[in-house]
């Protein structure tokens, strides 16, 4: 059994609701790790990556952050900066707008770039430039706040 | 001595298993390539490493040249075994992996250039003299495509010069509809391959497909590993492959190996590849039809009754190694039958039907060989060709190995999905092709008839 994109929102919504301050669901291989922060308020989600972006959309209250990745378009090489040895496009910390262009995957020479889908900052990358990085691999953290 | 250490797999299904079983075999690394589709396979499972490399669509994934070179070069393998199908006799896969300091574990870019156009195939086999059925140079709708059919004679086969899988073939019985049938095969082949050039061929109505196995190394050495009879066929897709081909007499065996040995010598062919002919019985000949450069789906018929495994010998061959044999040492031995089994339902169709697998009981025993990707809980994904696998058997003579086969097909117990199992045994029983008197026609006439009653 595997859970849809629906129905992740739907089980966000309930604990949201609920007077619980932490969850975790595991279904069919996806973990759904759920906490409330009395701090920062922000609910943090976390799942296994076939679900690539499913919970990015999942929006709990208000002024909220949430972490989501961004993931390879491609098969390919890891490049952080379009020139070698240069600045790169993105780091850790960089506030990035959607359809920003945060790095490159290098297939044999033809660089596919790799867009924002969201407007965010980048709090982690999660692979090494000038690794191999297979389609849909996790490359960057992405943090959202969503009002 | 295997100067090959890691070898990335660039196919799915049976034979990526197969690919990666002969490289482990040899004490090779295997990274094996998967579209998201196929994670869970088994080839993901035996792999050393496996890497995805794109969505299920296979033009996303496994027909993509530079993602699988990008891939084999950033995982370290020093060589590409394309299998067969997607990019096997690619021209481009095979420069670019080689331009790229790889190992392609095929034969040479030209090769597969030079017989991928077959008029250019059949031009070459005719200055070399081997028989060629009557046909015609390239070919387009006019006045002038009757003169050339009526000087062949009827019934005619229009084929794809750049063709294969039976894609852009037409049989034609009367003049009447040849333009048709030539504008039908034109638009097909041009989809299929992105060229649409014709061209027609006499057709030999109780024919058999038989073929030819080559085996060559990098230093001009070449082998021959005997023949298959391959001609129960739908839509020219092969259904049952045996080794020997008993409808040869000596004589026409041996003319039929030399004339391979001729083909593939001129070619200065590397690896294993296939020379295809049809072989018209009553009149005790010969013709050439094509080669086919790569590995054959049929490939296990032959190493059953050589005892040589191809695709070990296509590794080692690859690796610089000479040919460890000479043609005196092959010996032949008993007789070897294959069926493909397919997810398909024959009395819808052929229908094909994915999905979960939820008995998988294969049988077992002397001489009972299965190769196959499939596992009790594995789903038969919808994206790809239905093979789900090639049940093959070996005995000391036809009749004991079709019996042997029966009895194999008979205990194999498969749930969740409708195979062709049943069919298949139904054809293997059928009186005709236990006498062993069928042709290229034969299934597709007993399709047709049965459809009739």
């Amino acid at each position: 059994m595997k859970l849809t994109e629906n129905e992740v929102l739907e089980i966000i919504s309930f604990f949201e609701k609920s007077h619980f301050g932490a969850m975790q669901l595991e279904v069919g291989g996806v973990l759904l790790d759920l906490r409330k922060s009395r701090l920062s308020e922000a609910t943090k989600t976390t799942h296994s990556f076939e679900y690539g972006a499913a919970a990015q959309d999942a929006s709990v209250g208000s002024s909220q952050v949430q972490l989501s990745t961004l993931n390879a378009p491609a098969l390919g090489v890891l490049r952080l900066a379009p020139i070698s040895d240069g600045p790169t496009l993105v780091e850790v910390g960089s506030e990035i707008t959607k359809g920003d262009i945060v790095a490159l995957i290098d297939v044999l020479g033809t660089m596919s770039p790799v867009v924002a889908e969201k407007s965010g900052r980048i709090s982690a990358l999660l692979c090494e430039e000038y690794s191999l990085v297979e389609y849909h691999q996790e490359l960057f953290e992405l943090e959202t706040v969503d009002q | 001595m295997m100067k090959l250490s890691r070898v990335l797999v660039a196919n799915r299904g049976e034979i990526a298993v197969r690919i990666i079983r002969a490289c482990q075999s040899l004490g090779v690394e295997t990274v094996a390539v998967v579209s998201t589709a196929d994670r869970e396979t088994m080839a993901a499972q035996l792999a050393d490493r496996t890497l995805c490399i794109g969505p299920a669509s296979a033009t996303e994934s496994y027909l993509k040249i530079d993602t699988l070179v990008a891939a084999a070069l950033g995982s370290g393998c020093d060589a590409i075994h394309p299998g067969y199908g997607f990019r096997a006799e690619s021209p481009e896969l095979a420069d670019k992996t080689r331009e790229n300091g790889l190992v392609f574990v095929g034969p040479q870019g030209e090769t597969m250039r030079r017989m991928a156009n077959k008029l250019q195939a059949r031009e070459e086999a005719k200055e070399l003299g081997i028989p060629l059925l009557p046909g015609s140079q390239l070919m387009t709708v006019g006045p002038e495509a009757h003169k050339v059919a009526e000087s062949i004679g009827w019934p005619l086969l229009i084929k794809a010069a750049a063709g294969g899988g039976g894609k852009g073939m037409k049989l034609v019985f009367s003049p009447d509809q040849l333009e048709g049938a030539l504008s039908a095969a034109g638009a097909e082949a041009l989809a299929a391959f992105g060229d649409g050039s014709l061209y027609l061929e006499r057709f030999v109505p109780k024919a058999h497909h038989v073929e030819v196995q080559i085996l060559g190394d990098s230093h001009g050495d070449v082998v021959h590993l005997g023949e298959r009879d391959c001609s129960v066929q739908r839509r020219y897709q092969k259904l049952i492959e045996e080794a020997p081909a008993t409808v040869l007499s000596p004589e026409l065996q041996s003319s039929l190996r030399q004339a391979a040995l001729v083909i593939a010598r001129n070619l200065n062919y590397e690896s294993a590849g296939t020379v295809e002919f049809l072989v018209d019985p009553e009149a005790q000949k010969f013709y050439f039809l094509e080669v086919n450069a790569r590995i054959q789906v049929e490939h296990p018929v032959t190493e059953m009754v050589t005892g040589i495994d191809l695709v070990q010998a296509q590794l080692r061959v690859a690796s610089g190694e000479p040919l460890w044999f000479r043609q005196e040492d092959v010996v032949m031995s008993g007789h070897a039958v294959e069926v493909r089994i397919n997810a398909e339902d024959p009395s819808d169709n052929f229908r094909p039907s994915p999905g979960r697998i939820t008995q998988w009981e294969a049988p077992r025993g002397e001489g009972i060989r299965l190769d196959s990707h499939c596992f009790e809980g594995y789903v038969v994904p919808p994206f790809y060709d239905s093979m789900i696998g090639k049940l093959i058997v070996s005995g000391p003579n036809r009749h004991e190995a079709l019996k042997k086969l029966q009895t194999a097909l008979d205990a194999f117990e498969v749930s969740g999905i409708t195979t062709t199992m049943p069919f298949l045994n139904s054809l293997i029983s059928h009186p005709e092709f236990q006498s062993g008197d069928i042709s290229t026609s034969w299934l597709e006439n007993l399709l047709r008839a049965e459809a009739e009653d």
